[in-house]
């Protein structure tokens, strides 16, 4: 039997743009006819077992109801050693891009088109969508060592970049934005816990809540877009550095 | 009074360029062909730093984020060593900090 290549995770991903989108969702991997609904890890997860047969990302042996979630394909990539730059995995067909589950957060898993694109499970509000890479934070790419991937002929560096994310670090974030984020998700109904201008866990699951009940990627993360959202802009330049 | 960002990235440019120019004569399209993709990062990241809407050791450490990311795919579009990649990338992030407190000098 041929490999599978790059292309053919590409093509099976497509068939299944459209289809809806529920956080948090099992699906099984050995369903070939499955319609959705998808959430992220699951999509990606299932197009690869429907093109190698293999679990990838995943807990679990059996693929009727192995669970699949971001931080499991972290730790697949770890451990099989197929975890590339976010800048390979932009260029590659059928590659994996990845945002960290941090924090109890789901973080976000993606293939890529290898021109700037993705096919993804995206939220509730857009379903399973052809979306962009680019723009977007990503932490690493990721090719399963059973596809066969094509060297990219050109790479190409991404054409807009995500600006930028506030987000769970170490040390965490700190700052009067995010105490003004912090102030913005109390005053719409999600607690982050204390207003201190820490990015933390509660603010994470905080931004994370709102997103889910506004239709963005619930990732946890405040990039410009939940910002928006969220009615929080930048302050006028008043530092002396 | 606004920060003059073209003239921050120019003179970043400029040094990143400079500091490879025996080695790696041509960096200079592709870092700013590199950093075209994180641009606005890089103003949003030193807008709320005037505005004091970051604390210096996140400004620091987001910056640091993005010279990891700018080499790597500095490495990836030009087939650069590792090493004349990082000087390029932390000679314009060191002329990109330097522009930024001289700007925020002038408007404050």
């Amino acid at each position: 039997m041929a490999k599978v290549t790059g292309s053919d995770i590409v093509a099976i991903a497509w068939r299944h743009v459209g289809e809806r989108y529920v956080f948090g969702v099992r699906v099984p991997k050995d369903n070939a006819n499955w319609k959705g609904p998808w959430d992220c890890a699951e999509f990606t997860s299932w197009v690869v077992f429907q093109a190698t047969g293999k679990l990838f990302g995943c807990v679990g042996a059996n693929p009727s109801v192995a669970n699949a979630f971001t931080g499991y394909w972290k730790d697949d990539a770890d451990r099989l050693s197929c975890g590339v730059s976010v800048i390979v995995a932009r260029n590659t067909p059928g590659a994996f891009l990845l945002r960290y589950a941090v924090a109890n957060q789901p973080g976000h898993v993606v293939v890529s088109d290898g021109k700037g694109g993705t096919i993804e499970a995206h939220s509730t509000a857009d379903g399973v969508i052809a979306g962009k890479a680019d723009g977007r934070r990503w932490d690493q790419g990721v090719l399963p060592p059973f596809i066969a991937y094509e060297e990219p002929s050109v790479m190409e560096p991404p054409e807009s970049g995500p600006g930028l994310v506030l987000r769970v670090k170490s040390p965490p974030m700190q700052g009067e934005l995010i105490k003004r984020v912090q102030l913005a998700l109390t005053a719409k109904g999600f607690s982050p816990g204390v207003v201190d201008g820490s990015y933390g866990p509660h603010t994470a699951a905080a931004v994370a809540a709102f997103q889910l009940s506004v239709g963005l990627v619930a990732d946890g993360e405040a990039g410009s877009a939940t910002r928006d959202k969220l009615d929080v802009r930048a302050a006028e330049a008043r530092l002396r550095l | 009074m606004a920060i003059d960002w073209d003239a921050i990235f120019k003179g970043a440019l400029a040094a990143g360029a400079h500091a490879v120019r025996d080695s790696a004569p041509q960096v200079r399209d592709f870092l700013e062909q590199v950093l075209n993709g994180h641009r606005q990062a890089l103003i949003e990241l030193g807008e709320a730093r005037a505005a004091g809407d970051l604390t210096k050791a996140t400004f620091d450490s987001e910056l640091a984020d993005e010279e990891d990311v700018l080499k790597v795919e500095l490495e990836a579009v030009t087939v650069l060593a590792k090493a004349v990649a990082q000087r390029a990338i932390n000679a314009f992030s060191k002329a990109f900090q330097d522009g930024l407190s001289a700007a925020i000098k002038l408007i404050v």
